[in-house]
């Protein structure tokens, strides 16, 4: 089922849709979750966060009449706050998690979420894959090397000369 | 243009998110779960929703938050809006905030209660950390912090001003404001905190609303800055604004009609007494003047331990902790009973 569907179900009848979105998503949730949260969290309070997510979506989409353009990245925004909210809560030792070198790079130039997603593109596959692993997920880079099969040491040069690809491209954007 | 560094969980909207879809798609290649995971998470789902779980309600999880959500059907109908600058949490961004003046912190994020409506200017953010409505009023807790180059310097409650209108045609319902009674020493450097307190008497809840957030800077006026809305409040003086949230008044505590001898009526909600007409006099300087009762009819005195404000004139009496209207049969206000 795509999204396109999800959302049909969801408009005609909100609680078969929701059903079908768990059973769709609950994995890519979890996956969400964990990532974030694995190191603060026991398993029973990312279920609860997991779940927590899906009911956001689903408040969300009864209020707008599920006037969405996907599920999946309406979810995955939902599930990325959430989980920043939920960490904040959980985190003893560091109640703050640290603005990372991609969000240092969109301060300096005052990017925009357009501009951002744009130049995240032009970095092309799989680059664009690791960005958004790393540092929208928050997802180590032994995790992303291991998942995409190269070393980590590759990945780090990839991350690397992708950040100054990225800086690039924005502050040309910029001018 | 603001360069403070900005999270990307921000920057990314749910509108826009679409656009990143083959990356997310990706990243959920090696996603995997559990059957039993995902039948707790979706048995956990449902419930919360208030739906009709056929199988899966009856299978074997005992899980550690599973009666949190009874009755959740009132936290399901509760505005959380995916509009730009709005998005709820279940977890407050100023709890202790909210507990100043509603002292179940945790309940109300537990029932989905959270608000965290949040609006902001370049120095200034603004957060609605939680708004009940009874139908009667709606009442909140309003958090206003200086950010920015600004974070942590001082900030009064006459600093800033907000105006409440219908979100869909900007007509105005009334303007909100605290006053310096709110300050009492304890609030957090650069912020204030206060009650937000809405009349709803002629007001149309089913429709979203918007609060128009300004500075009271630098004319001294309550309308001295901001763009103008283009509407005007009933004193005919135009609506300006510098940020603004979308709401919802919608009910979402519950409430029952209590009635005392001669048949006047009383509402009792999970945070305040309400009467559409003037029905007691100040209970703060009238000893004993409240008293809840319990089904056994055992009278407990709220007067100097439970509230948090009275209005005489149209009369409310709110509390600083929820009430469970289930356990309550009555109130006694200035020695008259009003019973279920």
């Amino acid at each position: 089922m795509n999204d396109n569907d999800l959302l049909d179900m969801l408009r005609r009848d909100p609680q078969k849709g929701l059903e079908a979105v768990v059973q769709q998503y609950s994995a890519y949730v979890l996956k969400i979750a964990y990532v974030r949260l694995g190191e603060v969290c026991t398993r029973e309070d990312i279920e609860e966060a997991v779940s927590d997510i899906f009911l956001m979506f689903y408040n969300a989409g009864m209020k707008n009449s599920f006037d969405m353009r996907s599920v999946r990245g309406y979810l995955s925004v939902i599930a990325q706050r959430h989980c920043i909210s939920v960490f904040h809560k959980f985190s003893k030792a560091d109640k703050t998690l640290d603005y990372n070198e991609l969000e240092n790079i969109i301060a300096d130039n005052g990017t925009d979420e357009d501009s951002l997603i744009d130049a995240v593109k032009q970095l092309g596959e799989p680059d664009s894959f690791i960005f958004i692993r790393k540092y929208y997920f928050g997802q180590k880079n032994k995790d992303i090397a291991k998942e995409l099969g190269m070393s980590e040491s590759t990945l780090n040069s990839r991350v690397s000369r992708g950040l100054d690809k990225l800086r690039k491209i924005l502050k040309e954007e910029k001018i | 243009m603001n360069n403070d560094p900005v999270r990307l969980s921000e920057l990314i909207s749910t509108s826009g998110a679409h656009r990143l879809n083959d990356e997310f798609a990706e990243f959920s290649a090696n996603a995997e779960i559990t059957d039993e995971e995902q039948q707790r998470i979706l048995s956990s789902v449902m419930r919360k929703a208030g739906a009709e779980m056929k199988e899966t309600m009856t299978t074997k999880k005992t899980r550690r938050h599973s009666r949190r959500f009874v009755g959740f059907m009132i936290a399901a109908a509760i505005a959380v809006t995916g509009a730009a600058g709005v998005y709820a949490y279940n977890q407050f961004f100023h709890k202790e905030n909210v507990e100043h003046y509603i002292k179940n912190g945790e309940q109300l994020e537990e029932r989905g209660l959270a608000a965290n409506i949040q609006a902001q200017t370049d120095d200034l953010r603004f957060t609605v950390d939680t708004l009940l409505s009874d139908g009667h009023q709606a009442y909140g807790v309003l958090t206003v912090e200086h950010i920015g180059d600004k974070a942590g310097q001082a900030l009064s409650l006459r600093d800033y001003a907000v105006t409440i209108v219908y979100a869909d045609t900007g007509e105005f319902i009334t303007n909100n404001w605290g006053g310096d009674a709110y300050i009492d020493g304890t609030e957090k450097a650069g912020q204030t905190r206060q009650i937000i307190c809405i009349d709803l008497t002629g007001v149309d809840t089913q429709r979203d609303v918007k609060f128009l957030f300004r500075r009271d800077e630098p004319t001294g006026s309550f309308y001295g800055s901001g763009k103008l809305t283009g509407q005007k409040d009933n004193n005919d003086i135009p609506i300006r604004y510098e940020c603004e949230a979308t709401a919802s008044l919608r009910k979402n505590v519950e409430n029952i009609d209590l009635y005392d001898s001669e048949g006047r009526k009383v509402t009792l909600s999970e945070f305040e007494i309400y009467s559409s007409e003037v029905m007691w006099e100040d209970t703060s300087s009238t000893k004993n003047a409240l008293k809840l009762i319990d089904k056994d009819g055992n009278k407990t005195d709220c007067t100097f331990t439970d509230i948090t404000g009275y209005m005489e004139t149209y009369s409310y009496i709110t509390f600083n902790k929820l009430v469970n209207t289930d356990d309550i049969s009555g109130v006694e206000i200035n020695g008259i009973e009003y019973l279920k």
